[in-house]
């Protein structure tokens, strides 16, 4: 008998288990000891047995393989196995290392300690672990680096993972995702056009209910926190096999917020630059236009007033020319203010307290606005100087003052405020181009109806008005946007329907040190008595090239005592001038004329007689005032249409100058 | 073997990369000399993917395998050395109290 294990009991110490040497089945073995040998031979697992010293006492073939010794293992010295528990060893052979799991138990050996080391190779199990963990590091990593949004969700739309931008995309961490349920989420999702969507509608749901994919829909989701963000979404089911409904659904996410505002931005200053041509060509053509119709402006009010002369007032005429002079007075105001909104109104800027020009035109503020309406002042203290024209001011007072008339139904108040200012960077003003900085601000508020968004949008536009045909031109404000654009300002406004408005005009602060300040506006004189205004018989060269306003300056001229030289051409002027040189005191010259502008014929003209004087006079030009935008100061500059009283002025203070 | 006194103990620990094994028999023998041994002790750390030609010099089989230079005679560990008092037994160190 070859027993293959004995137990082994003595008195104080643990029993003991003692694997004895194997022995080939043969005649006489019994069916234990044969069958037991043959498991051992045939077995895929290595069986060895290492004494204490570390030499191996047995091996099996599989061992033998394993170790990759054809020659056997039994007397070579392996190693004493010190491990506790299943570890995975490692095996160099020519291919390569071989991963092999070692287990030991120990026994005896011919009544000697030993260890029974089994061993497996694993390596392919080892290789598809590794090249599963590599697998799931890959996508792991491609999906945490990914801008896409990815999120898993169960059957019931629950969150079961989601990568990093999908976090952002939600504003939730991946934790805070997974306590929501679809119906008790912290966000909301609406369609682009703002229509919010159920939770049955939701890309997700729709694709686990369907059991179809849902390609490319573009939502707003709005967390509780935080920017909403404008997102693409697309939704695809997932089976198990054998299942014909989706047991999960990826959606992946392309969050479209940056690409949308660059869009909107985009197509904000494609409008704006819409914008600036239309008024551009609105301008053009409403500067056009004014400039033929003040020449006959000036025709017709100082006919008029020639004609009032002659009749005297007792006239049963009179009152009819009256009403021409105020019909044709209000047309030079409105060719006035289509001239402002389109940046070509001649301007004579200067530096200006603005508290000193408001304060003058309050009288006729208060005029334009009635006895219902309150008007309130109040200037801010050591106002900044201004660089503009004052006549500007009062044009643009006057605008908002009857904006804010019109915006109250009887009693009311018209708050006027004027104060510095710091425009910081990033300001921004819709319809204005705004640079930060110093400005004067000058505010006017009223109590009124007020206006509700898109009225505001429009209310610079010209031919805009809220009011009823007739009431109102819709060029107030748009000369307001001309005059302060022109002078390198902006304006903010606020209002809402039943809250009143208010009109802030930002005017930048004048840095450079002007020569003086001026107050208010000119009011003309009239001319008849005032010795001041009449001439001492200078002689005047009049150059101009439209024969009615020619002949009608002339005889104006001549009735305020002047010798007067008209020409209708520069060539003409220049012929004159070189006879009469000597007895020339100044040249009132139009500005554009065909052969030669206003400015070059006066430089001809000053070569022949130094020291001539100049005033020039100019409804727009085209050119050479839109290019240059204003005269200097030195130059005087008489705006057409004018009335006696103004060129009476105007020519006594080019004289003296 | 009495670890008191000036002698030094050198091992040599064959490994293939620093596999989970490797750096648990590493960190084992270290564990064990430095509470044993205290400073007088080296452990080289061969890797027979770098040097394969050494496996046949001290009949590598398997890895990790710890093989003790000093004190000399022969002493050979197969494993991941968690069974500390084989480890001790086999190199013929005091047990730890």
């Amino acid at each position: 008998m070859n027993p293959l294990l004995r137990l082994t009991v003595s008195q104080g110490a643990p029993p003991r288990e003692e694997l004895l040497p194997a022995l080939p089945a043969g005649p006489g073995a019994s069916v234990d000891n044969s069958l037991f040998a043959v498991v051992v031979e045939q077995s895929v697992d290595g069986l060895l047995v290492i004494d204490e010293e570390g030499v191996v006492r047995f091996a099996n073939p599989a061992a033998c393989a394993l170790l990759r010794q054809g020659g056997g293992l039994v007397g070579s010295r392996l190693g004493s196995p010190a491990i506790e528990g299943p570890i995975e060893i490692q095996v160099p052979t020519p291919d390569g290392m071989r991963h092999v799991e070692m287990r030991t138990s120990d026994i005896y050996w011919n009544g000697v300690a030993a260890s029974l080391a089994s061993l497996r190779d694993v390596t392919e199990r080892t290789q598809t672990e590794q090249a599963l963990r590599e697998s799931e590091l890959k996508y792991r990593s491609l999906a945490e680096t990914m801008v896409q949004g990815v999120v898993h969700q169960d059957r019931e739309g629950r969150v079961v993972w989601a990568n990093p931008a999908a976090e952002r995309i939600f504003g939730l961490s991946l934790e805070e995702m997974r306590r929501e349920t679809p119906g008790d989420a912290s966000w909301r999702a609406t369609r682009e056009d703002g229509w919010a969507l159920s939770v049955d509608e939701y890309p997700a749901m729709v694709a686990l209910r369907t059991g179809r994919e849902v390609r490319d829909v573009t939502l707003v989701l709005q967390p509780s926190e935080g920017v909403e963000r404008c997102v693409r979404m697309h939704s695809v089911p997932q089976f198990q096999p054998g299942e014909d409904e989706s047991s999960f659904v990826y959606t992946t996410l392309d969050d479209l917020t940056d690409l949308r505002r660059a869009e909107q931005r985009r197509q904000a200053a494609e409008q704006q630059l819409l914008e600036a041509q239309k008024m551009e060509s609105v301008g053009r053509l409403a500067g056009g236009v004014a400039h033929d119709f003040n020449n006959m402006l000036c025709v017709i009010l100082g006919n008029v007033r020639l004609a009032m002369d002659a009749l005297g007032s007792t006239n049963p005429g009179a009152e009819e020319l009256q009403e021409i002079e105020k019909a044709a007075t209000r047309s030079a105001d409105l060719t006035r203010q289509l001239l402002a909104f389109a940046r070509r109104q001649p301007s004579a800027p200067r530096v200006i307290d603005v508290n000193e020009v408001v304060a003058g035109g309050l009288k006729m503020l208060e005029r334009l606005i009635g006895e219902d309406i309150h008007l309130v002042w109040r200037p801010g203290d050591e106002l900044w100087p201004v660089w503009i024209d004052p006549a500007q001011i009062d044009q643009v007072l006057a605008n908002l003052a009857v904006n804010a008339r019109d915006a109250i139904d009887g009693v009311g108040e018209i708050l006027i405020e004027s104060d510095n200012t710091m425009v910081e960077e990033g300001f921004s003003c819709t319809g204005f181009e705004v640079a930060s900085g110093e400005y004067v601000r000058l505010s006017v508020r009223d109590d009124g109806c007020g206006m509700d968004a898109a009225t505001q949008k429009q209310i610079f536009e010209p031919f805009f008005t809220t009011k009823s045909q007739g009431q109102g031109t819709g060029l107030g404000l748009a000369a307001v946007h001309g005059i302060v654009e022109q002078n390198a300002g902006f304006v903010e406004t606020s209002s809402r329907p039943g809250a009143g408005t208010s009109f802030r005009v930002y005017l930048p602060r004048n840095r450079a040190d002007g020569p003086e300040t001026l107050g208010s506006s000119t009011v003309w004189p009239d001319t008849e008595g005032n010795e001041d205004l009449t001439s001492s018989h200078e002689s005047i060269l009049l150059v101009e090239d439209d024969p009615s306003v020619l002949a009608l300056t002339e005889r104006l001229l001549k009735r305020l005592g002047y010798i007067v030289l008209a020409a209708a051409t520069p060539g003409k002027a220049l012929e004159l001038a070189s006879i009469h040189a000597d007895e020339l005191g100044l040249v009132i010259t139009d500005v554009v004329m065909p052969e030669m502008d206003g400015r070059a014929l006066f430089k001809r003209l000053a070569d022949l007689r130094p020291g001539l004087k100049c005033l020039f006079m100019s409804g727009y030009s085209a050119d050479i005032i839109a290019h240059r935008q204003v005269f200097p100061e030195d130059v005087s500059f008489l705006e057409k249409p004018f009335t006696r009283g103004a060129l009476a002025v105007k020519v006594r203070e080019a004289l003296g100058r | 073997m009495n670890t008191e006194g000036p002698q030094r103990w050198e091992f040599t620990l064959y490994v293939a990369g620093m596999t989970p094994a490797a750096k648990r028999a590493l960190s084992n023998i270290t564990r064990i000399g430095s509470a044993l041994l205290t400073d007088r002790f080296t452990v080289d750390v061969v890797d027979l993917r770098l040097q394969p030609e050494l496996a046949e010099r001290d009949q590598i089989f398997a890895v990790p395998t710890l093989i003790r230079r000093l004190p000399p005679g022969a002493c050979k560990l197969i494993g991941d050395l968690s069974d500390t008092q084989r480890v001790m037994r086999a190199l013929d160190l005091e047990p730890l109290s």
